[in-house]
């Protein structure tokens, strides 16, 4: 982690990283990440993919008629949240000690960023999953509301894809979207994505072949730090 | 831009941490480490109250519909991530606030809170959690209008174990003290003492001597409660 100073010390060219992708449905994620996988095994390294998981806790309590109305944002977030620190957080910190590149498609972020679009405040939210391991990395894919809900709905039986549907849908990914922007901001600013991390923002719009690029060359600044003068 | 809700302007997240509730009823929370006497006390404060007339509902730790099994399954398992487990207490406290607590206090009714937001604290806080975390997680919850700490030393708790003896939790045996579950509850009861005694002034514990015998000790909680009761 890049706060821990023992992570620090190892050859930053040889220990373990983590680099996480952020972003609407249909962003470009998985393509960002599955072009980094084959370029760092390229170059040796073991890598690892995670997925953020959706909480079992949560899938339960929303499956059984009479916990919904116990199931509130705060609830569900915490649940989550308890669930992220046993399946995400220690599988990722177990691949981060053996040194592995742990790839993962969505991290906090996208917790974050759906607890604040139910209401949750942003604070909050932020400092409940900064127990996490922090990413060495955070390549945000910024994509557009209107395709995310279009990929969300196509994917939905016909009997849910009405107009009211789709407005209720992109509205919360509106809030969605204006979560993931006061992240990147925070991260711009230093205070705080919850982690010290240097966020990318891509455009989900460009060529992935541009995307790749702008990622790779990131991560080359993360595992080749500038040397003295004339080194590289 | 959605308008999201950071959590900043509402003064979160401050070291004493909790809001005050602003409901007509009395909130009062019972703490203290194991064996200190809570749960008695907290049956006869009930009953104390009910005869001078005044509605009131109990909560206890655990007990609330969609997280108290998970938190025995963590236990049962021996599940060890003090992150995880008082993420759980947390859902569980936030589930228990919102369907249980604030209802009761807007009803006019006097809460008895058989532990609160302060015995997740203190476990987390000796297992090695950042307290400054810890406050900042649990800032959702309400302040009690009246915190009574049951005071007792590790001796006395350990002299009150049963037959059975302490459980792995209360005897704190992941934190390797002792492979004595006796000695591990009594060096885990003293860390957890140790920890209350130095936030007594930073929560405004009232301190109660509970070294005595039950009528001894609800001589001395009675008092307390109708001065407070009478003041209001």
């Amino acid at each position: 982690m890049p706060s821990d100073p023992a992570h620090a010390a190892v050859d930053p060219a040889r220990r373990g990283l983590l680099i996480v992708a952020e972003g609407l449905d249909g962003s470009g994620k998985s393509t960002t990440l599955d072009g980094l996988a084959r370029w760092l095994e390229r170059r040796g390294r073991k890598v690892r993919t995670v997925a953020w998981e959706p909480s079992e806790l949560v899938r339960r309590a929303a499956a059984d008629p009479r916990s919904r109305t116990a199931l509130t944002p705060r609830v569900a977030a915490l649940m989550a949240a308890a669930d992220a620190q046993r399946q995400v957080g220690a599988k990722v910190a177990r691949r981060l000690a053996h040194c592995d590149v742990v790839l993962a498609d969505r991290y906090a972020w996208t917790a974050i960023a759906r607890e604040v679009a139910r209401g949750l405040e942003l604070d909050w939210s932020i400092e409940l999953h900064r127990t996490l391991p922090a990413p060495d990395l955070i390549l945000f894919h910024r994509g557009e509301a209107g395709s995310a809900v279009e990929r969300a709905l196509s994917t939905r039986p016909p009997s849910v894809r009405s107009a009211a549907v789709g407005a209720a849908y992109g509205a919360f990914v509106e809030r969605l979207l204006a979560a993931f922007e006061a992240l990147v901001d925070r991260g711009r600013d230093g205070s705080g994505t919850p982690w010290p991390t240097r966020v990318v923002a891509l455009d989900a719009r460009a060529d992935p072949a541009a995307n790749a690029t702008i990622a790779r060359a990131a991560i080359r600044s993360i595992v080749e730090p500038a040397g003295p003068a004339g080194a590289g | 831009m959605t308008a999201l809700v950071t959590g900043r302007e509402e003064g979160r997240g401050s070291p004493a941490g909790l809001e005050r509730h602003g409901q007509p009823g009395l909130f009062v929370v019972l703490e203290g480490t194991d064996r200190a006497g809570r749960s008695t006390h907290v049956r006869r404060l009930e009953q104390h109250l009910r005869y001078r007339g005044r509605g009131v509902t109990r909560t206890s730790l655990a007990t609330s519909l969609l997280t108290a099994k998970a938190i025995r399954a963590a236990k049962r398992e021996r599940r060890t991530d003090p992150v995880e487990t008082v993420l759980l207490y947390a859902a569980d406290l936030a589930e228990r606030i919102e369907q249980v607590i604030l209802p009761s206090l807007r009803a006019g009714l006097v809460v008895l809170a058989d532990r609160y937001v302060y015995t997740p604290m203190a476990r987390a806080a000796t297992h090695g959690v950042d307290p400054g975390w810890l406050d900042r997680l649990f800032s959702f919850a309400p302040a009690p209008d009246l915190t009574l700490l049951l005071d007792v030393d590790a001796e006395t708790a350990l002299a009150r174990q049963g037959r059975h003896g302490p459980d792995r939790y209360e005897a704190g045996m992941d934190l390797g003290l002792s492979s004595d579950a006796l000695e591990s509850f009594r060096l885990f009861q003293d860390r957890l003492h140790t920890w209350f005694e130095a936030q007594a002034s930073h929560y405004n514990f009232t301190r109660i001597e509970a070294r005595g015998t039950p009528d001894a000790v609800a001589a001395l909680i009675e008092p307390v409660v109708d001065t407070f009761l009478a003041g209001r």
